[in-house]
């Protein structure tokens, strides 16, 4: 007999994130590294574990070894418990059918099961493919004194980018009268995070509705959502204020992880109060030789650096030799950047090595045709040889060869 | 490795002031060392690496900081449902003084070592930096048939080592005390012993009634010529802590590539407590040359020759050389250090000159602010 619950959470981890290209093509949008030692799902499991949430379910479709590896018992985010704690929920098969998950909505729909274990009066539904810290227990008050059947978490985004969002039209009271999906005239700027609240009962009733339909798409905000709307019941937006950032494509990874090493933006990542938690590799402090020199840049556990390095985040165990140059770039674990390699404006996944007087990437300042120029993205164990360039926007694939 | 270990954690031979007031509040094997360590980290990684995952650990006094550094000893892989790590609190009576005799020790430990089902035994204590292959130790100890194995290294003695003479074999012939100062190489016994439980009791009985007091002076110096006792010779790097001196040239040693490849980048890994710290941060004016960095700090002074731990701060101006800087401490703007040891939380306030020198580093304590 498991203890009730009050509210669990149910993480969707199942994205391929294909906008993120090679450095996802071997594992789940939620894996993917982030900013020195952290993957972008350390963030929602983080806040789970710092809003009091103890139970997490997490929805695995897409490629899912490295990142349930990474999870493992769910210790390092102390959801290794006796009662809830981390499970990972991958599709199963029932008897002689089974399915993928058709869609967000789906994924929580084939997990009831699951849910009923711990008879919580509300599931908390969020997504492994944003940076953000928030405190969902705050959340959890709003919804309970709106007696609110949904709450939606949403945050102020600048007009002009508003049409990129699902936006939330609201009463000043804050109850959301429309929900329009990337509207190309919006009527208002709170854009929803992905981040739900819902009374259990209420969402039951209406996934249940919503897999009876052969029609839809079974997705929270194409099916589920604008269902309850027009069913009239009583929808919340909750007002978010502070960092939030989508990762889902090349460009946003590299600005969400210059945005650490800007001081004016507020995401700080060693707020006593405010953990962000993750897997450790075991390594050693870092070394810093007698020729490097380090200007304005993160670096991690058991790199060895001779480089000149500016603006860039370096993670664990890279070794950047004497002469080479690293500029507004992303090193990932374990990457060798070799003398007199030039890595300027530059994601290099895990494992890469980038040989002798080698190039990737350039700035944007002065390049030629600024259209073709973008951020240079060097897949996982991939190689540059000695000499070699690779341009701007170029990508190469997981163990590719130049 | 079919072995169980008993892991002294203070010092109980040594012959100076010992860390000084680095160990004033802290046994030695808790004193920080190389950016994140604990000196205990090394001896614990040595035998977990030799799978050795049943490990009592001897505490006399001021062993707060020790166990909240092991906890349940998970870092080490050693919270196991059958043995893993046992801190062995020391039993004392009201008319039992606790004093520095290791016989007295293990005999106040006998319930432990009872209950411990491997055939051997390896006596090791906490108080050096070193990363050791005890499967060799061991496979050597077995194919020579020897009673005990006793690790030993080459080098000068210092005054009061126990110096040892062995034959083409490794078999210990003599073992004197070291007193006449030359600088000679000798092989010098250190703390390390492998030897089967049923002698450790032998021994034990025997060192309790006779009133021996450490197994190096005593065991080794008085019996080599019963016992049929081996030295096993580590080649690597060794560096017991009998000093502040020794604790600071032992840390920059870290900064010679070739010490930092062999003691962390070996096959087998120093384990230690892990924390949650963020990635460092280097800052627009941050001048770094030469230096051994834990994760957590945020530098923006010039740093040169130095070994930083978690979550220490240098503000912008400041200089630091050829010091040691513990965990939380605070260096502000325009400070300078030059042969300091900072013990965790002090904090250097502006401006401030702290100047030690190589042989008589400056420390300062713990909670201090200069």
């Amino acid at each position: 007999m498991k203890l009730k619950k009050e509210m669990i959470a149910m993480l969707l981890a199942g994205g391929q994130g294909s906008r993120l290209y090679v450095l996802t093509s071997s594992r789940a949008k939620p894996a993917v590294p982030f900013g020195g030692k952290y993957r972008i799902i350390d963030f929602t499991l983080s806040n789970c574990t710092n809003s009091g949430i103890d139970t997490v379910g997490v929805l695995t479709q897409y490629k899912p070894l490295e990142l349930n590896a990474y999870i493992g018992t769910g210790q390092p985010w102390d959801l290794d418990r006796m009662n809830g704690g981390i499970q990972v929920l991958p599709p199963y098969v029932t008897g002689s059918d089974g399915q993928w998950y058709k869609g967000t909505a789906n994924a929580i729909y084939q997990n009831i099961e699951f849910i009923e274990q711990y008879c919580p009066e509300f599931v908390l539904i969020l997504s492994g493919d944003h940076v953000y810290k928030m405190d969902y227990d705050k959340m959890l008050k709003f919804h309970k004194e709106k007696g609110a059947d949904a709450t939606i978490a949403v945050m102020d985004v600048p007009i002009d980018q508003a049409s990129a969002f699902g936006i939330m039209n609201t009463n000043e009271d804050f109850s959301i009268y429309e929900f329009e999906e990337k509207p190309k005239v919006p009527k208002s700027t709170k854009a929803s995070m992905g981040v739900y609240i819902f009374t259990w009962e209420k969402l039951k009733k209406y996934m249940i509705e919503d897999e009876a339909n052969p029609d839809s798409s079974n997705d929270f905000g194409k099916n589920i959502i604008p269902n309850m709307l027009n069913a009239g019941e009583r929808m919340f937006a909750y007002p978010f204020d502070g960092y939030w950032k989508d990762v889902g494509t090349v460009d946003n990874l590299w600005e969400a992880n210059m945005d650490l090493l800007n001081p004016t933006i507020p995401l700080n990542l060693s707020d006593p109060l405010w953990r962000i938690y993750c897997r450790h590799s075991l390594t050693t402090p870092h070394y810093i030789g007698e020729s490097a020199n380090i200007v304005n840049s993160m670096i991690t556990e058991g790199c060895d650096v001779e480089a000149t390095v500016n603006n860039s985040i370096l993670f664990s165990d890279v070794e950047a030799a004497e002469g080479a140059e690293i500029d507004y770039s992303v090193v990932m674990r374990n990457v060798k950047i070799e003398s007199g390699a030039k890595v300027q404006y530059a994601i290099i996944a895990d494992d890469a090595v980038i040989e002798e007087g080698a190039v990737v990437g350039a700035p944007p300042e002065g390049y030629p045709d600024r259209d073709k120029w973008g951020i240079a993205v060097i897949g996982q164990g991939a190689r540059v040889r000695a000499g070699q360039k690779v341009l701007p926007k170029e990508m190469l694939a997981p163990g590719e060869c130049r | 490795m079919n072995a169980f270990c008993i892991l002294f954690t203070d010092a109980y031979n040594s012959r100076g002031t010992g860390l000084g007031e680095l160990s004033g509040k802290r046994t030695v094997a808790s004193v920080p060392f190389g950016a994140r360590y604990r000196l205990i980290d090394f001896m614990l990684s040595s035998l977990v690496g030799a799978s050795v995952h049943n490990i009592g650990i001897i505490t006399k006094s001021k062993y707060g900081s020790l166990m909240d550094h092991l906890g349940w000893g998970k870092d080490w892989d050693l919270d196991r449902k059958n043995g893993g790590l046992k801190i062995l609190t020391p039993f004392a009576t009201t008319d039992f003084s606790y004093n520095d005799n290791q016989f007295e020790i293990l005999k106040s430990v006998h319930g432990y070592i009872d209950s411990m089902l491997p055939e051997y035994c390896v006596i090791a204590s906490a108080d050096m930096v070193a990363n050791i292959d005890f499967n060799k130790m061991f496979e050597e100890h077995i194919s020579t048939g020897a009673d005990i194995t006793v690790l030993c290294t080459k080098g000068v003695p210092a005054d009061s080592d126990t110096e040892l003479t062995i034959d083409e074999t490794g078999k210990v012939t003599r073992a004197i005390i070291h007193t006449t100062p030359n600088n000679e190489e000798k092989y010098i016994a250190k703390d390390i012993f492998i030897m089967e439980k049923s002698l450790l009791y032998a021994l034990i009985d025997h060192g309790v009634s006779y009133g021996w007091r450490t197994f190096k002076k005593d065991v080794i110096a008085k019996k080599f010529d019963e016992l049929n006792i081996h030295a096993y010779h580590h080649n690597g790097y060794f560096k017991i802590m009998e000093g502040l001196e020794d604790y600071l040239s032992a840390n920059l040693d870290m900064l010679k590539k070739d010490v930092r490849r062999e003691i962390f980048s070996s096959h087998q890994p120093i384990l230690t407590r892990t924390k949650d710290s963020v990635p460092t941060k280097y800052g627009d004016n941050a001048k770094v040359k030469n230096c051994y960095v834990a994760d957590g700090c945020v530098i923006d002074g010039e740093v040169t020759n130095s070994i930083i731990f978690r979550n220490v701060k240098v503000l912008a101006g400041a200089k630091i050389s050829n010091s040691v800087v513990m965990q939380n401490s605070v260096i502000e703007e325009n400070a300078s250090l030059d042969y300091v040891i900072v013990d965790k939380n002090a904090t250097i306030t502006q401006s401030q000159e702290i100047k030690g020198t190589k042989t008589l580093p400056v420390v300062v304590n713990k909670g201090k602010t200069v």
